[in-house]
C-alpha cells in the first residue's frame, strides 16, 4: 500500500469546486423542493404553509416543522391521473428515443464514414437547427402539420389524399417534435463512438469471412453501444419531462407528466403537489439510471 | 495437387491520388513458402499485401490464388487470412470468441468450432486464457491470439503485416523462430510484410526487396545479402562499403576498380556501376598479409564493441571510411583508434552493383 499524500490547498479547491457547485445549485434547491412537497397548499404568497422566516427563531421553526406532512404525496398516490400521465410520458419518451436512434444511427454512421475533411462540416450541419430558436422551430411544425398546413396541402395537391390527414395534435406529432428537437443529442455521442472505432477491426472481421452486414452486427454495432446508451439517455431524460412540445404539438387531452406539473404549478397554484410530482419524476429517471450505470461499470471490470 | 503457384500476381498496379504505390509488379509464391516482402516505408509492400487480402482493388493486373482469379472478390470471399500489424483483436470478445469468429462466419457447428479453437489454443500456448478479453493480455499473448484467429481458418495463404513490430526485442527473436517452426509444421504458405531486414532474413525462405512499387531483387536470404544486384538492395539489406573509382574489365576476366586505393579486383559482371563489400568480409591485421587478393592500408578511427563482434571505422588512404565487422572469436586481436592496419578481402567477396533503376 502506498501512503496517501496530503493534498495541497490548490488541489482541495479544485476537487471541491464541483461539489460546491452541486451543493449550491442542485442540493440546496432540491431540499427546498422536498420541503415544499411536504407543505400544504395555501391562499397566500408563497402559496403554501408553513413558511419558515429567518426572524422567527428556532423555537418557532420547530413548532412549524410539525405542520409538515405527506398530504401532497398521498394525493399523488390516490389520483390515478398522475400515474397515467407518468405512463404516457414514459411511452412518448421511449418511442421518441427509439425513433431518434433509428434516424440518428444511419446519419451518425454516414458522418463517421465520410471523408475526413467533410466531417466537421457535417457535424456542424447536424447541430445547425440549434442556431434557430427552439420555439420558432416548433411553431413551424404546427404550420406544417395542422389540417390546413403545408403537408396536407401538398399531399392533396398531388392527389395522394382527398381529405386532410389528422397529423396535428396527435401522439405522432409529439414524437416527431421531440425527435426533431433532440436528434443532435443522439447523433453526437453515436458519431463520437463510431468515429473512434478502428477501421482495422472491420477489415479483420471481413478478412475472417464476415459479410458487410455481419461486420455491422458483430463489430460496428456492439462497439458503438456506449454511444447508443449515451444518446438514448440524452434524448430520453429530457423527453420524459418535456412540456413545451406536447403542449404545442399534442392534443389538449394528451396526458404527460411535464404538462401535469405545469398545470399544478401555474393553473392550480398547488405547489406542494407540483413539487411532489417533480421529485417522483426525478426518482423515476435517476433510479434506473443508477442501476444501469452500476451494471455498466461492473460489466467493464469483469472479464 | 496442382502445379500452379499458390499465389500469382500479374502486372498489378495501384495508384493513390496519382502517386504510384505499386507499379506493374509481377510475383509468384510457391506452395509452402515463407515469403517476405521487404522494403522501407512507402515502398508499396503494404499496398501489395492489402490487394492480396482484398482491402484495395488494383487499378490493373490480376491476383490469382491457387490458379483462381480473385482480383474482384471481396475480402470475405478470399481463401487468405491476415494477421494485422495492430492485431485488430475484437475488444468486446474473449480470446476464445476472437479465435472462433472466423469459424462462426463459415457457419460451422458448435462442436467443430469448439474443437478447432481448442486445438489452436494449444498450438499457440494460449490454453487457460480463453475467457480473457484482449485488454487483459500481454503484448506477446495478443500477438498469438491474432495469429491463432487467422490460422484457425486454415487459409491457403497467411498474410502477416509486420508481425513482430509491436514486440520487444527479446520476444521478437523468440517469436521469429516460433513462427518459422509453426510454418514448417503446418506446411502453410506465409507471406510476411516487414521493413526489418533481420526479421525477413531470419524467417523467410525467399525475400522480395521492394522499392518504389517495384521489386528490386528477389531471392533466398543469402542470395540477397551476398549478391545484391543494386546499390539500393545492398544498402538496405545489411551494411556495405561502396568504393569510388572507375570500373574496368581486366584481361583475365572479371572487373577491376581503378582509384586512389590502387587496383582492386572483383569477379566478373557486365556493366557494373559500383564496387562494394560487406563489412564482415574484411580481414584486419597489423602486418601486410601475404597472398591476399586485395589489400587496403588504413588507420583505425572508431571502435564499437558489440559483445559478439566489434565494429571498426577505418580511414583508408584516399580518406574513404571503411566499415569492418570482426567477430569476437577467442584470441581475436583488438585494434585501437590510431592503429595503422591492413584490410584484406577476397575477390570473390566483392559485390558489383547495377545502376539503380529509379
Amino acid at each position: 500500500m502506498r501512503a496517501r499524500r496530503r493534498l495541497t490547498w490548490g488541489e482541495r479547491l479544485a476537487l471541491g469546486a464541483p461539489y460546491a457547485y452541486l451543493a449550491v445549485f442542485f442540493l440546496a434547491p432540491f431540499a427546498l423542493i422536498v420541503k415544499i412537497s411536504l407543505s400544504r397548499q395555501a391562499l397566500s404568497i408563497p402559496p403554501y404553509e408553513p413558511v419558515f422566516d429567518w426572524a422567527q427563531g428556532p423555537a418557532v421553526w420547530l413548532d412549524k416543522a410539525r405542520e409538515l406532512g405527506f398530504d401532497a404525496w398521498r394525493a399523488l398516490a390516490a389520483d390515478s391521473l398522475y400515474l397515467e400521465a407518468m405512463g404516457g410520458s414514459l411511452a412518448i419518451a421511449a418511442a421518441s428515443t427509439l425513433v431518434a436512434f433509428l434516424v440518428g444511427f444511419p446519419l451518425a454512421l454516414a458522418i463517421a464514414r465520410s471523408p475526413e475533411r467533410w466531417r466537421p462540416l457535417l457535424v456542424a450541419l447536424a447541430i445547425a437547427p440549434f442556431w434557430t430558436s427552439f420555439l420558432i422551430r416548433i411553431y413551424a411544425w404546427i404550420m406544417i402539420l395542422k389540417d390546413e398546413g403545408l403537408l396536407n396541402h401538398a399531399l392533396m395537391a398531388l392527389g395522394v389524399i382527398a381529405a386532410p390527414l389528422e397529423l396535428f395534435a396527435t401522439r405522432g406529432a409529439v414524437v416527431l417534435g421531440i425527435v426533431y428537437s433532440y436528434l443532435p443529442f443522439m447523433i453526437l455521442p453515436l458519431y463520437a463512438a463510431l468515429d473512434k472505432q478502428d477501421a482495422a477491426l472491420r477489415e479483420a472481421a471481413a478478412d475472417l469471412g464476415a459479410s458487410p452486414f455481419r461486420v455491422f452486427l458483430t463489430v460496428t454495432l456492439p462497439l458503438a453501444m456506449p454511444g447508443v446508451f449515451a444518446g438514448a439517455l440524452l434524448v430520453f431524460i429530457p423527453a420524459v419531462g418535456e412540456f413545451v412540445i406536447p403542449d404545442l404539438l399534442g392534443g389538449s387531452d394528451m396526458l404527460m407528466i411535464g404538462r401535469q406539473l405545469w398545470n399544478e404549478f401555474f393553473a392550480n397554484r398547488d405547489w406542494p403537489t407540483a413539487a411532489a410530482v417533480a421529485i417522483a419524476l426525478l426518482v423515476l429517471i435517476v433510479g434506473p439510471l443508477t442501476l444501469y450505470e452500476r451494471g455498466r461499470v461492473a460489466g467493464e471490470g469483469a472479464p | 495437387m496442382s502445379a500452379a503457384p499458390i499465389l500469382r500476381i500479374e502486372r498489378i498496379g495501384k495508384a493513390f491520388g496519382g502517386v504510384l504505390a505499386v507499379d506493374n509488379l509481377s510475383l509468384e509464391v510457391e506452395r509452402g513458402e515463407f515469403f517476405a516482402l521487404l522494403g522501407p516505408s512507402g515502398c508499396g509492400k503494404t499496398t501489395l499485401m492489402r490487394m492480396i487480402a482484398g482491402f484495395e482493388t488494383p487499378d490493373s493486373g490480376r491476383v490469382l490464388i491457387d490458379g483462381e482469379d480473385i482480383t474482384a472478390a471481396p475480402p470475405h470471399r478470399r481463401p487468405v487470412n491476415m494477421m494485422f500489424q495492430s492485431y485488430a483483436l475484437f475488444p468486446h470478445m474473449s480470446v476464445a470468441k476472437n479465435i472462433a469468429y472466423g469459424l462462426v462466419q463459415e457457419g460451422l457447428g458448435r462442436a467443430e468450432i469448439g474443437a478447432r479453437v481448442a486445438d489452436m489454443l494449444r498450438l499457440t500456448q494460449l490454453a487457460g486464457l480463453e475467457s480473457r478479453k484482449p485488454a487483459q493480455l500481454s503484448g506477446g499473448q495478443r500477438q498469438r491470439v491474432a495469429l491463432a484467429r487467422a490460422l484457425v481458418k486454415r487459409p491457403k495463404i497467411l498474410l502477416l503485416d509486420e508481425p513482430l513490430g509491436a514486440l520487444d526485442r527479446k520476444l521478437r527473436e523468440e517469436t521469429q523462430f516460433e513462427l518459422a517452426a509453426l510454418q514448417q509444421r503446418l506446411g502453410l504458405t506465409f507471406v510476411v510484410v516487414t521493413h526489418d531486414q533481420d526479421e525477413a532474413m531470419a524467417m523467410a525462405s525467399r525475400i522480395a526487396v521492394m522499392r518504389a512499387g517495384r521489386i528490386a531483387q528477389i531471392g533466398a536470404p543469402a542470395e540477397v545479402y551476398d549478391r545484391p544486384t543494386t546499390r539500393f538492395v545492398a544498402e538496405f539489406v545489411g551494411e556495405i562499403n561502396i568504393f569510388a573509382g572507375d570500373i574496368e574489365s581486366v584481361p583475365q576476366g572479371g572487373a577491376a576498380l581503378r582509384g586512389a586505393l590502387g587496383l582492386l579486383r572483383a569477379g566478373g559482371l557486365a556493366r557494373p556501376a559500383a564496387f562494394a563489400l560487406r563489412p564482415d568480409r574484411l580481414r584486419l591485421s597489423r602486418q601486410a598479409p601475404a597472398g591476399a587478393d586485395n589489400v587496403i592500408p588504413g588507420v583505425v578511427r572508431h571502435r564499437a564493441y558489440l559483445g559478439d563482434a566489434t565494429l571498426y571505422r577505418i580511414e583508408a588512404a584516399d580518406g574513404m571510411m571503411l566499415r569492418a565487422r570482426v567477430a569476437n572469436a577467442s584470441g581475436a586481436e583488438a585494434f585501437m583508434p590510431g592503429d595503422a592496419i591492413f584490410c584484406a578481402f577476397a575477390t570473390a567477396d566483392v559485390v558489383l552493383l547495377d545502376e539503380d533503376a529509379s
